[in-house]
């Protein structure tokens, strides 16, 4: 259930929306769409929820500079180092103000002080617009900016531990 | 060298069921251009050998012109080939050079493999020249069918396209694997690679030499080909800049996410589109033209010199044949590069899903970048042709509109078939969807 609905019973379309309009998702390669600037990978996801192009990228726009970006917007995903890439992809995640906000190794092609940095602008974006963060991860220093932590092994979870 | 075909087995066999888009398609793409390039070379020495037909000049003159039109798109698309699933090969090569592969390994592995598949899509472009001989040989012109000798090519010429065939296919995607070398990390990190440029103009001119030289031409009918030749030349240059303007204008009228990557791809490799619609756009500007003359040569009271009784209708059947020829290349072209796309993309197109993306969005952007400039080109070349040659064939078209119904008939049979072979690749993008 979600919002009061059973997710099960949705059709295709409704499930794709769903998934955009009240879910984010932050990937570990990013998994940009190389042709387009980051201020339309941005934009993309309201653009499907029916807003003009321009209205699109006028709210995208204003992502930009709380996760660094500025001045990236016209930069094409090739042109980005790895962790610039990543603060896009939580961008995108970040723009349609997701219910929950899912991020898949979000690090596991990063080093450590960018690592660190995408893990920041991570949880504090999604603090500042109410979302819940689900983190799946190998690395131990990423479960610590986590509040709760679930270890699983083997398919089965073997311990929960939640932060002082 | 032991070494390099270790690495070459291991490579291949790693790819498993993504060798789909690094094997099956570059060759089913190198076949298409060999049996087209067969049948193109037959058509013309049958018209080379019916010397003491009447007006045997206007037909091997107009047959020259019909096979560059063939010839040109055809080793586009064989060039074109040797690029398919290049994307994936070269973040593997790229990976194997970091690894500490020499150059020189890189090299041979490169040429081995595309070598591989230009031979084994030039041997079944062999035998599809062999499949479309009886059916070829079914076409009427001068009054009669076609003798299946006089479509024979002969065994060297046979013998050498197909060696072309395999060279092009090596020594194209060596010149593309300049990026591996210059910056593999930009390979491995998805950096947009330049395509080589001068590999087209030395083709075209390769390909007219030879051209020439196998038709051992009179002056007149060197000089069309030339004619046509600089022609391509011109076009070849300005249609990258015309697509580019063209995805400018998409950019500009986009409203929605489909038209908006639509697009977006459209500007992103403006010569990739342009070769797919290349073939079209000269294609329809000649059957535009060679209609209007035809109808010109078939108007009421004109007088028919002995011997050109079949002339006109033989020049529609010849349009119709080429425009088929054309139309089918750049659908297999655009059906190719499709589903590569596709099939490179996979993880991409997965997590777009995932993240709420309709897949019926990302068809929707699929066929929009095929069918915009497909059309669009389609209707310039033929309107190119009108415009020229409306000051002469201005009273044919207002008096035989017929000639344009045909012409416009033509056209849109073409370019559903070339948008029919954009839908085809929908399965293949539901398939890599369901995983």
């Amino acid at each position: 259930m979600l919002g009061g609905r059973h997710i099960e019973n949705l059709g295709e379309n409704d499930r794709s929306r769903l998934r955009r309009e009240s879910y984010g998702f932050v990937f570990q390669s990013g998994q940009l769409l190389p042709e387009l600037p980051a201020i339309e990978n941005v934009a993309l996801p309201l653009v499907l929820n029916g807003l003009s192009i321009a209205e699109a990228k006028r709210t995208a726009h204003g992502f930009f500079a709380p996760l660094g970006l500025e001045g990236l917007q016209d930069r094409r995903p090739g042109q980005m180092s790895g962790g610039q890439s990543q603060r896009v992809a939580i961008a995108r995640a970040l723009v349609t103000k997701p219910a929950v906000l899912f991020a898949d190794e979000p690090t596991g092609a990063l080093d450590a002080q960018t690592s660190w940095e995408v893990m920041r602008v991570l949880r504090d974006s999604a603090q500042q617009i109410g979302s819940a963060l689900v983190v799946v991860t190998h690395d131990a220093e990423v479960a610590r900016w986590c509040d709760r932590t679930m270890t699983m092994q083997a398919g089965s979870l073997v311990g929960t531990q939640v932060a002082a | 060298m032991k070494a390099t075909a270790r690495v070459a087995l291991m490579t291949v066999r790693g790819e498993g069921r993504k060798a789909l888009s690094t094997f099956a398609l570059p060759v089913s793409a190198f076949a298409a251009s060999t049996t087209l390039l067969l049948t193109v070379l037959g058509g013309y020495g049958a018209f080379a050998g019916r010397t003491s037909e009447p007006e045997s000049e206007a037909y091997l003159a107009l047959a020259g012109v019909a096979s560059v039109l063939m010839i040109v798109p055809a080793i586009t698309l064989g060039l074109a080939a040797a690029r398919l699933g290049a994307r994936r090969r070269d973040e593997r090569l790229a990976a194997l050079r970091l690894i500490g592969s020499t150059p020189r390994q890189i090299v041979a592995l490169c040429a081995a493999e595309s070598g591989v598949q230009g031979l084994a899509g030039a041997l079944i472009g062999a035998l599809g020249y062999f499949l479309a001989l009886p059916l070829v040989a079914l076409l009427r012109f001068q009054g009669r069918t076609f003798e299946w000798g006089e479509l024979w090519v002969g065994a060297v010429p046979l013998v050498g396209i197909v060696f072309g065939m395999t060279v092009l296919a090596a020594l194209t995607s060596m010149l593309g694997m300049r990026q591996v070398f210059v910056s593999p990390l930009g390979v491995t990190a998805g950096n947009p690679s330049a395509a080589p440029k001068m590999i087209f103009a030395v083709a075209g001119v390769g390909v007219l030499l030879g051209w020439s030289a196998f038709g051992g031409a009179a002056a007149s009918i060197a000089a069309i080909l030339v004619g046509l030749g600089l022609c391509f030349g011109v076009v070849a240059l300005v249609g990258p800049f015309v697509i580019s303007l063209l995805g400018r204008i998409m950019l500009r009228f986009a409203r929605d996410g489909a038209s908006l990557i639509a697009a977006r791809r459209v500007l992103d490799n403006p010569k990739a589109v342009w070769r797919t619609v290349s073939g079209v756009t000269m294609a329809s500007f000649v059957a535009a033209g060679t209609s209007l003359l035809a109808a010109i040569g078939n108007g009421e009271g004109q007088e028919l010199q002995p011997g050109q009784e079949f002339l006109f209708a033989d020049m529609r059947t010849g349009v119709l044949f080429t425009l088929g020829a054309t139309f089918t290349l750049a659908a297999v072209s655009s059906a190719l590069t499709q589903v590569s796309g596709i099939l490179d993309n996979r993880e991409l197109y997965r997590s777009l899903t995932l993240a709420g993306t309709p897949v019926e969005v990302m068809d929707s952007a699929r066929m929009r970048h095929v069918r915009t400039p497909v059309v669009v080109m389609a209707l310039a070349g033929a309107g190119a042709a009108l415009l020229f040659l409306f000051p002469l064939a201005g009273a044919v078209v207002l008096t035989t509109p017929m000639a344009l119904v045909q012409l416009g008939l033509t056209l849109a049979v073409g370019i559903a078939l070339v948008l029919a072979s954009a839908f085809a690749a929908k399965p293949v993008m539901r398939r890599v969807l369901a995983g």
